[in-house]
């Protein structure tokens, strides 16, 4: 009864006109976002952030989370259609959806990944709402210890997903919190690392941070692989899959469902992962595993159903825990805090419109997204012939005018250069900056924990062990560890696992 | 014995993982250090500090023995033509107005790009300067200059 009430009380506030306009906002930015190549997600949230800054806040997160899942419907076109990945969540959406496309079945991968995609976020949803409530009541319990424990069990987690040598994955996430305590010490007033300069007392501003490190080094990336030739786009005949195709699919989307659902909420997992991960689940459980790479339609659905549930269910961390599980939910985290809400377990209670409101935008967002992606596919394949040399210098424009207007400061943009110089090393030697932002947004708060449980313990270290659940936390990392070292040891399952997913 | 390097990749993080845990490590003291009782604001950067040193050399030495597959080389103009482009934005966009800013960082990012043309880039810079304008200025009301101030 009470699910009916607080759904009532989420349709009520997602319906009024001004939230609907801005969930349509979002998506069909979005869409825009995941089918232009060179551009995901994470780089259309900064840029957009400060137009949200004159909405209420629930208007706010729900067209910032329409742009997040908006973005894995749009992808899976350009992957379709041009064997490109619009984004990287739909990387390996290229590997059986161009294949069929080759093959005269472009239509129906199309809209097999969209009814995918739909199936998944309503799943998601669904989870959100379940969930949500449960977490929030766990979290309220939760005192400086556990909260410390909890993050070091999505660091170490967000480390042993992390793409590539884990070790490079572990510096990273320390790099992250070794950043965050650029700025003013909150106990003691303290300036650290500033440096000399006065723009930095108040830390390195998180979506310069994120600018620089995701937005520019990947343009500088794509500018470099950029080659001017013309798309070749295979037609479209028929865009209804048949009947045996949705036979087919049913099971791998209600498996996808879940495993993008379950990594969605894991620190450093969300939906690249979850994409790969749910093919690699099909292709396992295939009975003939060679058709897939040849166009096999469950490799279409699989993971498009997983990314996009990956993508919702990552909210459940930040609104309940107050813990971004990925960068772009980290931005959106940051959202929220400049409109004056926290994020945490208060949230549901204290702001009830606002969540149950972003829950059932969602439905009507995944609604929306249906009916632009299906019958106007036409229209965004027409985004592809856009010339791609025009599209960067606008990206960077709009970056840095979205970097300056955060606070009107020019020094922002500076900072955002000096990690786009250092994004784009780490790029080159292959270490992955997702590790690093979590780290970064994490840090204050676990040091601030850290602190508190050691002064309320006297200085008793043993406090993180005697806690009931913040030892059974520690444990999960403990576990987590001894996965990782002993599968280093075995000599790099992760190349393995890698090699497997590109055959 | 000679030593090879088999990863680049290993190397040079490394090296940038010990620069930053080396800067921390050296500015921590200067703030108060503390006690695990009452720690200061120096005492969680120089613990992480010290890590960071200690896992840079573990990837620094790393790269003497594991092998990764080279990096693919990487091309100066795009790096530049970006890097550029946003350095020279901040530079300029409190003093000059959003339309010589908007103008000024599109061109040098479009000259990155291989293969443009006059014509796609004039056409890039009045339609994207003048969607700056409107959304930014106008719609958003952020406090900047349209054209330059030239005697204030």
């Amino acid at each position: 009864m009470e699910l009916i009430h607080h759904l009532m009380l989420g349709f009520s506030v997602a319906t009024h006109p001004v939230n609907i306009a801005y969930c349509l906002l979002g998506v069909t930015l979005g869409t825009f976002i995941g089918v232009l190549p060179g551009i995901g997600p994470l780089s259309g949230v900064a840029m957009l952030l400060p137009v949200t800054y004159v909405l209420p806040p629930t208007a706010a997160i729900i067209m910032l989370a329409g742009i997040f899942y908006g973005a894995q419907y749009g992808g899976s076109i350009t992957s379709i259609l041009v064997n490109i990945p619009g984004d990287a969540s739909a990387a390996v959406t290229c590997i059986d959806g161009h294949a069929m496309a080759v093959r005269g079945r472009a239509g129906a991968a199309l809209s097999m990944s969209k009814i995918a995609s739909f199936a998944g976020g309503c799943f998601a949803t669904l989870m959100i709402m379940l969930l949500g409530p449960v977490l929030t009541d766990v979290a309220l319990q939760f005192g400086p210890a556990e909260y410390f424990s909890l993050m070091v069990v999505g660091l170490v987690t967000a480390v042993t997903l992390a793409h590539g040598s884990q070790l490079r994955g572990l510096a990273m996430v320390i790099l992250g919190l070794m950043l965050g305590f650029v700025g003013t010490d909150v106990q003691t007033g303290t300036l650290r690392f500033t440096f000399g300069f006065e723009k930095l007392s108040d830390g390195v501003n998180l979506v310069a941070l994120a600018i620089g490190l995701f937005g520019f080094s990947h343009i500088i990336l794509n500018m470099e692989a950029l080659v001017s030739r013309k798309i070749e786009m295979p037609k479209i005949i028929g865009i209804l899959p048949t009947l045996a195709d949705l036979k087919a699919c049913v099971k791998p989307i209600l498996r996808g469902m879940g495993v993008g659902s379950l990594l969605g909420v894991l620190p450093g997992g969300g939906a690249v992962l979850s994409s790969f991960t749910a093919y690699t689940v099909e292709k396992r459980l295939a009975a003939d595993p060679s058709r897939f790479g040849h166009g096999a339609i469950e490799g279409v659905a699989a993971p498009e159903a997983a990314n996009n549930a990956a993508s919702q269910t990552s909210f459940i961390p930040l609104l309940t825990l107050g813990i971004p599980p990925n960068p772009v939910i980290a931005l959106i985290g940051g959202a929220l805090t400049i409109q004056g809400v926290i994020p945490g377990p208060e949230i549901i209670s204290e702001q009830p419109h606002l969540f149950w409101g972003i829950v059932a935008s969602m439905w009507i967002g995944n609604l929306m997204l249906l009916v632009l992606n299906l019958p106007l596919v036409g229209l965004w394949i027409r985004l592809l012939r856009v010339p791609r040399g025009i599209l960067f210098p606008a990206i960077i424009l709009f970056s840095c005018i979205g970097v300056y207007s955060v606070d009107n400061s020019a020094f922002d943009v500076g900072v955002a250069v000096f990690f786009g110089i250092l994004g784009y090393a780490f790029l080159k030697f292959d270490c992955e900056p997702g590790p690093l932002l979590l780290g970064f947004v994490l840090g204050p708060m676990m040091e601030q924990n850290l602190r508190r449980a050691m002064l309320l313990s006297h200085g008793d270290p043993t406090v993180f062990l005697t806690q009931p659940i913040s030892l059974a936390l520690l444990l999960v990392a403990g576990g987590l560890v001894a996965v990782m070292v002993s599968s280093v040891l075995r000599n790099g399952h992760q190349q393995k696992l890698e090699s497997e997913m590109s055959n | 014995m000679r030593l090879r390097i088999l990863s680049v990749q290993d190397l040079g993080s490394g090296l940038i993982f010990m620069s930053f845990g080396a800067i921390a490590v050296v500015l921590a003291p200067s703030y108060h250090i503390g006690t695990a009782l009452r720690m200061g604001p120096g005492y969680f950067p120089l613990i992480l500090g010290g890590l960071m040193v200690l896992v840079g050399a573990a990837l620094i030495l790393r790269s003497f023995r594991v092998t990764d597959p080279p990096p693919a080389l990487p091309r100066l103009r795009p790096f530049a033509a970006v890097i550029a482009a946003a350095a020279i934005f901040a530079l300029i966009v409190d003093s000059a107005g959003v339309v010589v800013t908007s103008i000024v960082t599109l061109t040098i990012t479009y000259s990155g790009v291989r293969g443009g043309n006059r014509r796609e880039l004039l056409l890039l810079c009045i339609g994207m300067t003048a969607a700056v304008c409107v959304v930014f200025i106008y719609i958003l009301g952020m406090p900047l200059y349209i054209w330059p101030p030239l005697w204030n």
